[in-house]
């Protein structure tokens, strides 16, 4: 029978992947409408309202999937890791009862206000507006709490020292200080990036579909103003992004310095060490490299002559997988660069007016690179958890629980029958996914006409 | 032993309770849905979309509470949630489904005009709502009757014990509760058609409901007497069962003779929560009894947070609660008037 710890581990990557498609979209696209909304408020000008209801399709449709996929992963803890929550329960899951408290209530809530005003359309503006504003908050602020809670788990400090909030007295993690255990280490660099990740993803989705309308020749209007919003607010977060992911990996080289060599894929510890862009590597060594010489030394501890910790470090115990940390981070990064790339090739466009010039050649490559980047942007996000939490293995807790300590004693055969339930259902579900947006994009914005009905 | 402990346990009663009722009645439309007629046509006749339309707004916010419940269990009594949810991985993992289709069904079945998706939306709404409805009905009887947890809180029983005779009738005990709840609501939402529809329906209901838990009163005396051990050390509390009693009396005569329809969902709630906490009160201070040695069971005691991590949890519960409470009545009143033919649009 194979090890019901690998298969909870397994199951845990699907749903969880599966769940942080959707989130993403959902915070960002929530604002966007918000903004659209506020804009609206303003100016009184149904062009905006319209506007927001194409929005707001799209992204009831998203949080449809993103909400019940959700309440699975509240159950999983219990489920697949009980040993895990008999453990951390009053430290870990103060903070998920604080997410549903603060955040999941007041987004359901208001969401029920959006939507059934969408069907309806008997809500006033006001209350719409404000609606949305509190979607948006609340969708954001269950970000914080749910990272609080990750980042708890990535760098908890070493438990009864001061500092560090909590305490393990008996068999169990005790509080000690709420607020040391909320701001641990990492939190605010993972809150910022990850947020700012899904604000990217909400920039890029709508750059994408205006995209795809300007490539089947449709909504011109619609799609250039959407874009004009899309691509400054993507070409401002995209190069931040990259200043947060840099501030990430310091905190990553300063407390959990094995997952930053097997990110980084350096195995022996080096003085001066380059920064590797493409290797070819498995678990145990490297074939090939191609690195920058001192760069990697330079950035994490800003001396290019510095001693940057291998993997050589560490016992074999204690490691993490190389290719599970180094491939996804590299690929994160490219996609981040690439990101960048698109985003300032349409505001090139934009600035220099080509954006509607149709017989420009530049305009078609940007137009088809824009689609592409909608996806990529999501895959990069669930590439940087991959790269956060594979690198933290054998840790469930760093430092604190082994990952094969955490799992229930649930038999094989049941989490084989969850597994293959739970990837039978998601395939259906995106693809039911899929389907409605494609509905939805091929009914197009409907601007100006008020009084259509939503089906 | 303190103070903390209890205030948990009672803590926890409140949000079931809330969650009961307000999931209760949009779970319990799902029963109804299955003798309302579709058209397939955009009608303003269409007794499903109307059925949907008259719980979209609420469905969401109510599920909450049930992530609620399950958040103060993982939090306040770590060792309960850990051991309850793994012994029950199996039937859990059918919830989590069951709740996964019935979301996608409410929000995309307008999205498709085609019958053979209506048909297909339909039945997962149908599953998606009574399958958690009689799923938490045999929870609760397993956790009542007992399971099997070792000295080490653990459980170490097979998921096939919980379909034994005892918990399956709590389930439709669960189940017959909820519907006539759902009934209930329809007669104060729906449209003046519909509302002539669930007034007869909530009189199936209420007849289920009496049948069921007058027998399911009988069979726990009979096999499970320890559940009247707190009313026998302490028979001032006997008061709560019986005021409870008393409602359920009540919302009966309220349906019977079709009385104004926002009372009798109002007692149909309070039904709902003096029956809670009439179990509440049986069971106190067991969350779960073992039926392995009655030493083992887990209780607010033996399987609670520290005096620290509950007063943390406190100070959050007090100051989240009436902010909740707030905005989810205004939101009530604000989406919950009474529907009008023209407000049941799409499919
Ligand atoms: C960065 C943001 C983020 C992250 C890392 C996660 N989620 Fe999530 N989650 C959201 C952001 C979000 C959201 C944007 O707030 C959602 C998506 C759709 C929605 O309505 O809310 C949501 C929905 C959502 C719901 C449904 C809430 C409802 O009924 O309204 C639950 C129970 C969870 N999530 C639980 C989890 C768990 C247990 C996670 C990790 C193990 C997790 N989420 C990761
Ligand atoms: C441009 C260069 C980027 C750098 C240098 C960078 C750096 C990092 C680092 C070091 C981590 C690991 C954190 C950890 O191990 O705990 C991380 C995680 C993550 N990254 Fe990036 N990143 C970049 C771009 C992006 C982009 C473009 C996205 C998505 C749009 C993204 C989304 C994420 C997410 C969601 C995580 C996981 C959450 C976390 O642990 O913070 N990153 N990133
Ligand atoms: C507070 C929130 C989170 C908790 C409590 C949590 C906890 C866990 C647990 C229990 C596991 C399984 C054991 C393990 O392999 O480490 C895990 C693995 C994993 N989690 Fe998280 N996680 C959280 C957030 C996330 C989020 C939001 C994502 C994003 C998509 C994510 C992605 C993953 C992945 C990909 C794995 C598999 C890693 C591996 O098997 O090596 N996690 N995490």
């Amino acid at each position: 029978m194979v090890n019901p710890t690998i298969l909870s581990q397994i199951q845990f990557y699907i749903t969880i992947g599966f769940h942080f498609i959707f989130p993403p979209l959902s915070i960002g696209l929530s604002w966007y409408i918000a903004y659209l909304l506020t804009r609206y408020i303003r100016s009184k000008d149904q062009y905006y309202k319209d506007m927001a209801w194409f929005w707001i399709k799209l992204f009831a449709t998203t949080v449809a999937i993103g909400i019940p996929t959700g309440v699975l992963m509240e159950f999983q803890f219990g489920m697949n890791w009980s040993e895990f929550s008999r453990f951390v329960g009053e430290v870990f899951a103060t903070l998920i009862l604080l997410e549903v408290f603060f955040a999941f209530f007041l987004e359901s809530v208001f969401l029920g206000v959006i939507l059934s005003g969408m069907r309806t359309k008997k809500i006033s503006d006001r209350i719409l507006w404000f609606s949305s504003m509190m979607v948006a908050l609340g969708t954001t602020l269950s970000s914080f709490w749910i990272l609080a809670a990750n980042s708890w788990m990535q760098t908890p400090g070493i438990p009864g020292e001061p500092g560090s909030g909590w305490d393990i007295v008996g068999d169990k993690a005790v509080l000690t200080n709420f607020w040391d255990v909320v701001f641990t280490p990492s939190m605010f660099a993972r809150f910022f990036h990850t947020v700012n990740a899904c604000l990217i993803a909400g920039a890029f989705f709508i750059i994408g579909i205006s995209c795809l309308y300007l490539l089947k020749d449709r909504h011109h209007k619609f799609a250039y103003d959407s874009l004009r919003v899309a691509l400054v607010v993507s070409i401002a977060l995209s190069i931040i992004q990259g200043f947060f992911g840099h501030w990430q990996s310091t905190i990553v080289a300063t407390y959990q310095p094995a997952k930053f060599a097997a990110q980084e894929g350096l195995f022996e510890t080096t003085a001066s060490a380059p920064l590797v862009i493409f290797a070819i590597l498995d678990d145990s060594r490297v074939f090939f490299e191609l690195g920058i010489p001192f760069l990697l030394s330079f950035l994490t501890w800003g001396d290019p002559n510095a001693t940057v910790t291998g993997l050589d470090a560490f016992a074999l115990e204690d490691r993490p997988s190389v290719l599970l940390s180094f491939y996804p981070f590299h690929l994160m990064v490219m996609i981040g660069i690439f990101l960048v790339g698109v985003a300032a090739l349409g505001v090139y466009l934009l600035w220099k007016k080509g954006l509607t010039d149709q017989s420009s050649k530049l305009r078609k490559w940007f137009l088809r690179l824009g689609v592409l980047a909608a996806p990529l942007t999501l895959i990069s996000i669930n590439l940087g958890w991959i790269t956060a939490e594979s690198g933290r293995q054998p840790w469930i807790i760093q430092g604190v629980l082994r990952t094969a300590d955490a799992a229930s004693a649930a038999p094989g055969e049941e989490i084989i029958f969850s597994l293959i339930t739970y990837i039978l259902t998601y395939i259906v579900l995106f693809i039911a996914w899929i389907l409605v947006m494609r509905r939805i994009f091929n009914k197009g914005p409907s601007l100006g006409k008020i009084e259509e009905v939503v089906v | 032993m303190t103070a903390l402990q209890e205030v948990w346990f009672l803590f926890l009663a409140v949000i079931v309770i809330v969650y009961v009722i307000l999931d209760g009645f949009d779970l319990g439309v799902g029963f109804w849905f299955i003798f309302a007629k579709d058209k397939h046509e955009e009608t303003t006749l269409n007794e499903r979309k109307e059925i949907i339309q008259s719980i979209a707004p609420f469905w969401d916010g109510n599920e909450v509470w049930l992530l609620a419940a399950g958040g103060i269990l993982f939090a306040a009594f770590s060792d309960v949630y850990a051991t309850v949810f793994s012994a029950f991985y199996v039937p859990l993992i059918l919830v989590a489904f069951c709740l996964i289709i019935r979301a996608v069904s409410i929000e995309f079945r307008e999205e498709f005009p085609s019958p053979t998706w209506h048909k297909i939306s339909d039945i997962a709404f149908i599953i998606g709502s009574l399958g958690p409805a009689i799923a938490f009905g045999v929870l609760i009887g397993n956790l009542v009757q007992g399971i099997a947890i070792d000295a080490n809180k653990q459980f170490t029983g097979s998921f096939i014990d919980f379909f034994n005779p005892y918990a399956i009738l709590i389930g439709f005990l669960a189940l017959s509760m909820i519907i006539t709840h759902g009934a209930v609501y329809l007669r104060v939402r729906a449209t003046d058609k519909l509302a002539a529809k669930a007034t007869q329906w909530a009189k199936l209901g209420i007849i289920s409901f009496l049948a069921i838990s007058s027998s399911s009163l009988v069979v726990s005396l009979i096999f499970h007497p320890h559940i009247i051990d707190n009313y026998v050390d302490l028979p001032i509390l006997v008061i709560i069962p019986l005021i409870g009693f008393t409602f359920i009396l009540l919302a009966t005569y309220f349906i019977w003779n079709e009385k104004d329809a926002k009372l009798t969902f109002l007692l149909s709630s309070l039904s709902i929560a003096f029956s809670i906490l009439g179990a509440g009160a049986a069971i106190y201070p067991n969350l779960v009894f073992s039926s392995l040695n009655e030493a083992y069971s887990l209780t607010i005691h033996n399987a609670s947070a520290t005096d620290t991590g509950l007063m943390v949890m406190l100070i959050v519960a007090i100051i989240a609660l009436p902010l909740i409470l707030v905005y989810t009545l205004w939101v009530y009143k604000m989406m919950g008037t009474k529907l009008e033919d023209e407000d049941i649009t799409g499919y």
